[in-house]
């Protein structure tokens, strides 16, 4: 193979009005149906003027090729799986996502389908779900899947509610808390406590970066309702005793969930059901294929074990005979999560893309996506300066790892985010780092799965490499970065919600020509 | 199998290069890679179908699947219920067809355009809604309903929420679902009648159930039967005198010549932006907004992340960013936010702000006046029917209430009947309703041209006959 | 037989006797006076003790030098070690900071291999001023305010450090000492400053953190203070630890508070404002009382920095069921070894609220967190 050429990059930089600046009046978008003569006489005039529009409707008015230059400009001012390495973005396995799955998401068969139509006339559809859920079940390890949720977020909310109901439906009102650790994802905590849940967060081990046994037995009680835990954590880190967890949980009645966000390592290789789960998730829009969207809609598929069956929310795509239906009559259910079916396209995708592989080339995916990443962890780690890999144990990782920049900071001055930013200089989506809070200073996350060749590792390593060497020599231009990103970054957009820092944001164009 | 295929998607499975990797890392077999693994954890024992390896032959696989589906293609459809057909400017497929969005995840300074297309159709439905501040969408209607209705009792501190009875009954499950808590539901909910024969809001159930205990008052409008609500003003009197929040959950393609909810006093507005371009994609088209004024109490509890725009250090230049007062989300402060966030349905924003742009003033005013007539019109046709009554006088959008019960036919035998006339017929209302016995809920819209709506109103008259 | 290691051993015998007078620092004449008019026994001289018995069993390998009396000799004397006597400070009665200086210069003339030195900040910057990162030392923590990274966790550690450093050599490495304006920091101001670094031996387990400049975390913070308002019962009172993240209590309460000192709330209300240990014990016995309190910056001290008015018998009154400890997870992660440290003085009582406990992080939320001796 040969060697890494870092080539000169410059993002599309188009300075692109706001869409609003465009607008020139009189001029059209799009022309609609005049309404037939017939119509217009027949229908008459509609009185609903107490609730007419009076108020002004300040949308621009632009013509069609106008529009268009504007939004491939604006479009080719981001950066997707499509057009640059998306190895930066642990935990969000930026994937590739074929394109005859796409093409195939959009045909009428499908995008122009209703969802309420009856299910006589959609079956194709319905197979596609029967047969998705079929797979899952295989892959995970459990006895039933539901594609509900629309993501991760959200399959994780709805699994906190079967914890719920499964409690409730055995009596037990005593149970209160949810054990999960501060490498799962934020969204463990979040979800379960709008449920009203109180959180018990386990720190990870300073040396191993897993939860600590002895503390995890004491955060164990009778008022454990579940457990929700990610494995590999977010640190690329695998609990080997995982079981011995699961079995604890179950010894004070709780349920154990498992955030299969991080799935990817684990295809065709180890299952949900093996380490004794009651409850699971997989995103489709990460493990499975389906795309990011920049940021959705996306697809939690939750799978269960037969105790909780009943408990998936509703409706669930049965089989009887031949026929393919729609279970809505399912008393125990936790109900309706999401609109009609969830995202079907996604359902879609995910089914061409277990297909196009089986269970083989499944199996290859978790094979590649962990060789990769041990492969690049180690070149990293060679050859990259400034790199530190906290919680160091000799083990080998899965799928990601957890970095720190911390060596180079206290060098160079340099960190995380200025690495993040100059990235970007060299056609390279942003890192990302950690979720808070950090438990490792200067935080970032590669991932670098099955899509991504040896040559694109390698081009990686050698990008970091670069750029750590920049950070001692020339510390200036790295911590001023991106200078070749579409637009600069704005300076006066404030994180806090602070009332006053709100008084200072711009969310809409109306607010901005008020403020700046 | 061969254990030696090379798959397109997976290119470090070149047999030659994969082992080079694995000589790197001191592997001498897969399952060395995963040593960290105990063996009991392991599993191999899939039954799994056989791979369609070849493009080809997945697509005829997949689409001798889909071909069992109907569709705008090969059927009229009717059928709305919180999900329409309605037309899509090509302009909105393009974009959505565009490989940087659709596979990008949304950061910050890499994704400019990404931040600009969100920022813009922030931008966009303030105009539309008369509102100010939005974020990233919610899952569908329903769970922006159900955020908005825990928003009223954060803002007031107040446990009940009024809502009323001709809302979107699939968004209000959706929303229920959402307040449920381990100790009791998160606030209550009461409804409230509508009038049996306009489809208004009752306005004197309204003010017997309105106290300084509610939280919210929330309707929908138009309503789920089509109703357009004409006292939305008052609705908004009453429960602003009550120290209420107003909530509307509202059809944005409506508002083009429906008064924006922000002009007529709501402080919450919510809805699905499923009509602004999504297609219906056999449910997938749907995704949440949430919107409020431009005041810190209402934007502070919003839960998900929004995009601000400011000046950059070069002239002239404007950027964008996600971190807009990020801390108010789970992202920041994990369980300590009042609510969760997550990927949602961040792709049908840039579709619905595609939209707007692409309708402009004109087209949204002539698409709201479109779906009002040709309502009007099929409304007029098929209460022609020997049998067949509109059961809602008020005016109708989008919706009609079609009442079969002078027919003798139950609705399920109609649509039976229709399908077999290539036409998907509208929604039974009875599968949700005890007291709309043979009513059905008729979807018409745009795309429904007049041969389309006489076509239907034949066939019926043809099947009731 | 190699030549025996020279120590030098410095002792600030009124470190510390402000805290448990409720003053908030033992610097100035003035406050060593009013702790002394409450009958305040000095600490310091036995925590150096402490650290002493740790050097016994190499004794034969080094050689002490200090001055005459409580600055040093009469500690080493009572642990049976002789010790060259280099001075004796000004007035035996009262010794002085000039006392600690004269001392640390004597050493530094004397060249000797390491300083121990028992104090608090105050100590740790008069020692620094002389003293620089010339010669490597170990600190016995012995006074109120412990901000210095210069500090072992406590005095047997501070002992083994300076034992390990002896016998095995090993690593040095710079650590900050700080202090606070101690007139500010009775008026309720935190401002720790830098004052300079001394070289001390490079034990991570060991050496003290140095206390993070508490960041921004406004959100935080109001919900641990949420979650312990709501859940706060009718009629009991609560003792509210000292520092930042337990001032917020107070704050959403609207209630006046003293930032490093103890106040105490029932129903609503103060009943007790800047307590110090006889006032705590009185109100122990008089009410059923929690108490709520914090772990002190980096260090991870629940107990024994800062807050000697919750003296062993005031919290074994008050149970240990009956203490709720708060912090941001940030801090939690900040912590050495992710633990967190009792200190109280009484070793028996330490042992006991050893283990795993639920720290308040957030509102309904706990973070499990260990608690070392």
């Amino acid at each position: 193979m040969k060697n890494v050429e870092i080539k000169e990059f410059h993002q599309a930089r188009w300075n692109e009005p706001i869409v609003m600046e465009l607008s020139v009046p009189g001029e059209r978008g799009v022309l609609l149906p005049t309404l037939e003569k017939e119509i217009e006489e027949e229908a008459g005039s509609v009185d609903f003027s107490a609730i007419a529009r009076k108020s002004p409707l300040n949308l621009p008015e632009i013509n069609q090729p106008r529009l268009v230059r504007h939004y491939s400009r604006v479009t080719q001012e981001m950066m997707g799986s499509d057009n640059t390495l998306g190895i930066s973005q642990g935990t969000c396995t930026l994937k590739y996502n074929p394109k005859v799955q796409e093409h195939m998401a959009l045909d009428k068969r499908i995008a122009d389908v209703h969802p309420l139509q009856g299910v006589s006339t959609m079956q194709g559809i319905l197979e596609i779900y029967y047969k998705t859920d079929r797979m899952m079940r295989e892959l995970a390890g459990m006895d039933k899947f539901s594609f509900l949720p629309t993501g991760g977020g959200q399959a994780i909310y709805v699994n906190a509610q079967i914890v719920k109901k499964y409690h409730e439906s055995v009596g037990n009102t005593h149970k209160t808390e949810i054990v999960t650790t501060l490498h799962s994802h934020p969204v463990d905590a979040s979800a379960s406590s709008t449920l009203g849940y109180k959180i018990i967060t386990l720190m990870p081990d300073p040396v191993t970066g897993l939860p600590n046994w002895d503390e995890y037995k004491a955060a164990l009680s009778d008022k454990t309702a579940a457990i929700f835990i990610t494995n590999p954590e977010d640190t690329g880190i695998f609990n080997d005793r995982i079981d011995e967890f699961v079995k604890a949980a179950h010894e004070v009645d709780a349920v154990c969930v498992y955030d299969q966000a991080n799935a990817n390592a684990l295809l065709g290789v180890a299952r949900a059901g093996e380490a004794g789960f009651d409850l699971m998730h997989f995103n489709l829009h990460k493990t499975f294929s389906a795309p990011h969207g920049s940021d959705g809609p996306g697809c939690g598929a939750i799978g269960c074990k037969e105790k909780f069956a009943a408990f998936v929310p509703k409706p669930t795509v049965e089989k009887d005979g031949d026929m393919y239906y729609l279970d809505y009559d399912r008393e125990d259910s936790v109900g309706y999560v999401k609109f009609y079916m969830g995202n079907a396209q996604a359902v879609l995708k995910a089914y061409m893309w277990c297909m196009s592989l089986g269970i083989d080339g499944l199996r290859q995916v978790a094979v590649t996506s962990v060789l990769n990443n041990q492969y690049m962890l180690k070149e990293i780690l060679e050859k990259v300066p400034g790199v530190k890999l906290y919680f160091d144990d000799g083990r080998r990782r899965m799928e990601q790892t957890r970095l720190s920049f911390e060596p180079l900071m206290e060098e160079t001055g340099c960190g995380a985010v200025d690495v993040n930013h100059r990235l970007i200089d060299y056609g390279i989506s942003e890192l990302w780092m950690s979720h808070h809070p950090f438990t490792v200073p200067e935080p970032f996350t590669p991932e670098p799965c099955e899509s991504y060749n040896k040559y694109d590792l390698d081009y990686y390593v050698e990008v970091l490499r670069r750029i750590a060497v920049e950070c001692k020599e020339d510390p200036e231009t790295v911590k001023t970065a991106p200078h070749k990103a579409a637009r600069h970054a704005p300076v006066a957009v404030p994180e806090t919600s602070s009332e006053e820092d709100f008084k200072k944001l711009a969310t809409t164009w109306r607010a901005y020509k008020k403020r700046f | 199998m061969s254990k030696n295929i090379v798959y397109p998607y997976i290119p470090n499975t070149v047999p030659e290069i994969k082992k080079e990797m694995m000589d790197a890392v001191n592997a001498g077999s897969e399952r060395e890679i995963f040593e960290v693994i105990p063996d009991h954890l392991l599993y191999n024992d899939f039954d799994f179908p056989e791979p369609i390896l070849d493009e080809y032959s997945l697509k005829r696989h997949t689409e001798e699947l889909l071909d069992k589906n109907a569709n705008l293609g090969t059927h009229l459809c009717f059928l709305g219920a919180g999900c329409a057909p309605h037309f899509i400017p090509a302009v909105v497929d393009e974009v959505l067809k565009r490989g940087e969005l659709v596979t990008a995840y949304t950061s910050d300074l890499g994704d400019q355009g990404r931040g600009q297309m969100q920022f813009e159709y922030q931008s966009l439905m303030a105009e539309l809604l008369d509102m100010d501040v939005t974020t990233f969408p919610q899952y569908d209607g329903g769970s922006s309903l159900g955020h908005a209705i825990r928003m009223t009792k954060r803002l007031t501190g107040r446990k009940k929420v009024l809502v009323a009875a001709s809302i979107n009954p699939f968004a209000l499950n959706v929303a229920q679902n959402y307040l449920s808590q381990i100790d009791g539901n998160y606030c209550e909910i009461e409804m409230i009648a509508y009038d049996s024969k306009t489809g208004l809001l009752d306005l004197d159930d309204l003010k017997s159930k309105l106290n300084d205990e509610v939280a919210g008052v929330v309707i929908e409008n138009p309503t789920f039967l089509g109703t357009i609500e004409v006292n939305a003003k008052e609705i908004s009197a009453m429960a602003k005198a009550a120290g209420a929040e107003f909530v509307v959950y509202a059809d944005p393609i409506s508002l083009g010549v429906l008064e924006a909810p922000g002009a007529y006093g709501a402080t919450i507005a919510c809805g699905d932006i499923h009509s602004l371009g999504l297609h219906m994609a056999a449910g997938a088209g749907v995704g949440g907004y949430v919107m409020v004024k431009d005041e810190y109490k209402y934007a502070k509890e919003l839960k998900d992340m929004m995009y601000a725009a400011s000046p950059t250090g070069v002239e002239g230049e404007i950027g964008f960013s996600f971190e807009a007062s990020f801390d108010r989300t789970s992202y920041e402060i994990r369980e300590k936010a009042a609510e969760f966030t997550g990927t949602s349905a961040g792709l049908w924003t840039a579709a619905a702000g595609v939209y707007l742009a692409t309708m402009g003033p004109a087209g949204m005013k002539e698409v709201g006046e479109s779906i009002i007539s040709r309502c009007a019109y099929a409304a007029k046709k098929l209460s022609g029917i020997k049998g067949v009554e509109i059961a809602l006088s008020g005016p109708a959008f989008k919706e009609i209430v079609v009442d079969f019960s002078g027919t003798g036919k139950t609705v399920e035998e109609i649509n039976d009947k229709l399908l077999e006339k290539k036409i998907i017929g509208g929604y039974d209302l009875s599968k949700i309703y005890d007291d709309q016995k043979g009513r059905m809920l008729l979807c018409v819209t745009e795309i429904h041209l007049k041969k389309d709506i006489d076509k239907l109103v034949d066939a019926i008259a043809e099947i009731v006959a | 037989m190699t030549e025996k290691k020279k120590i030098g051993l410095i002792v600030n015998p009124v470190a510390g006797v402000g805290g448990k007078a409720g003053l908030k620092g033992s610097d100035g004449e003035a406050v060593q006076k009013a702790a002394f008019e409450k009958g305040i026994k000095p600490e310091a001289p036995d925590k150096a003790i402490r650290a002493l018995n740790v050097l016994k069993d190499i004794s034969e390998e080094i050689v002490l030098y200090s001055y005459d009396g409580e600055m040093g000799c009469s500690e080493a004397a009572a642990v049976g070690f002789e010790v060259m006597k280099l001075g004796r400070p000004e007035s035996d009665a009262k010794t002085t900071s000039k006392d600690t200086e004269t001392l640390a210069k004597a050493l530094v003339n004397e060249k000797v291999d390491l300083i121990i030195f028992a104090g608090g900040d105050g100590t740790a910057r008069n020692v620094c001023g002389v003293v620089g990162d010339s010669i490597p030392v170990v600190g016995i923590p012995a006074g109120v305010k412990i901000h210095s990274g210069v500090y072992a966790v406590n005095p047997e550690s501070a002992g083994q450090a300076a034992k390990q450093f002896l016998t095995e050599g090993g690593n040095i490495k710079e650590a900050e000492v700080m202090d606070l304006d101690e007139d500010l920091y009775r008026k309720g101001v935190i401002s720790p400053r830098l004052y300079g670094y001394m070289s001390i031996p490079d034990n991570r387990k060991k050496m003290q953190h140095v206390k993070m400049r508490s960041v921004s975390q406004v959100a935080a913070l109001d919900y641990i203070a949420t979650d312990i308002i709501q859940s706060m019962e009718e009629d009991v009172v609560y003792i509210i630890g000292a520092g930042t993240t337990t001032r917020n209590i107070m704050i959403l309460l609207g209630l006046d508070y003293t930032l490093i000192g103890v106040d105490a709330v029932c129903n609503g209300m103060l009943v007790g404002r800047d307590l110090d240990e006889s006032q705590l014990w009185k109100l122990v016995n008089e009410k059923k009382c929690r108490l709520v309190i914090t772990a002190i910056g980096g260090q991870g001290h629940i107990f024994g920095r800062g807050n000697q008015q919750l003296s062993p018998r005031v919290i074994r009154k008050i149970g240990t069921d009956n203490i709720t400890v708060i912090a941001t997870k940030e801090k939690l992660l900040s912590l050495p070894d992710r633990c967190m440290l009792t200190d109280t003085g009484d070793s028996k009582l330490d042992k006991s609220l050893e283990g795993y406990i639920r720290v308040v992080t957030g509102l309904n939320e706990r973070t499990m967190c260990a608690v070392r001796v």
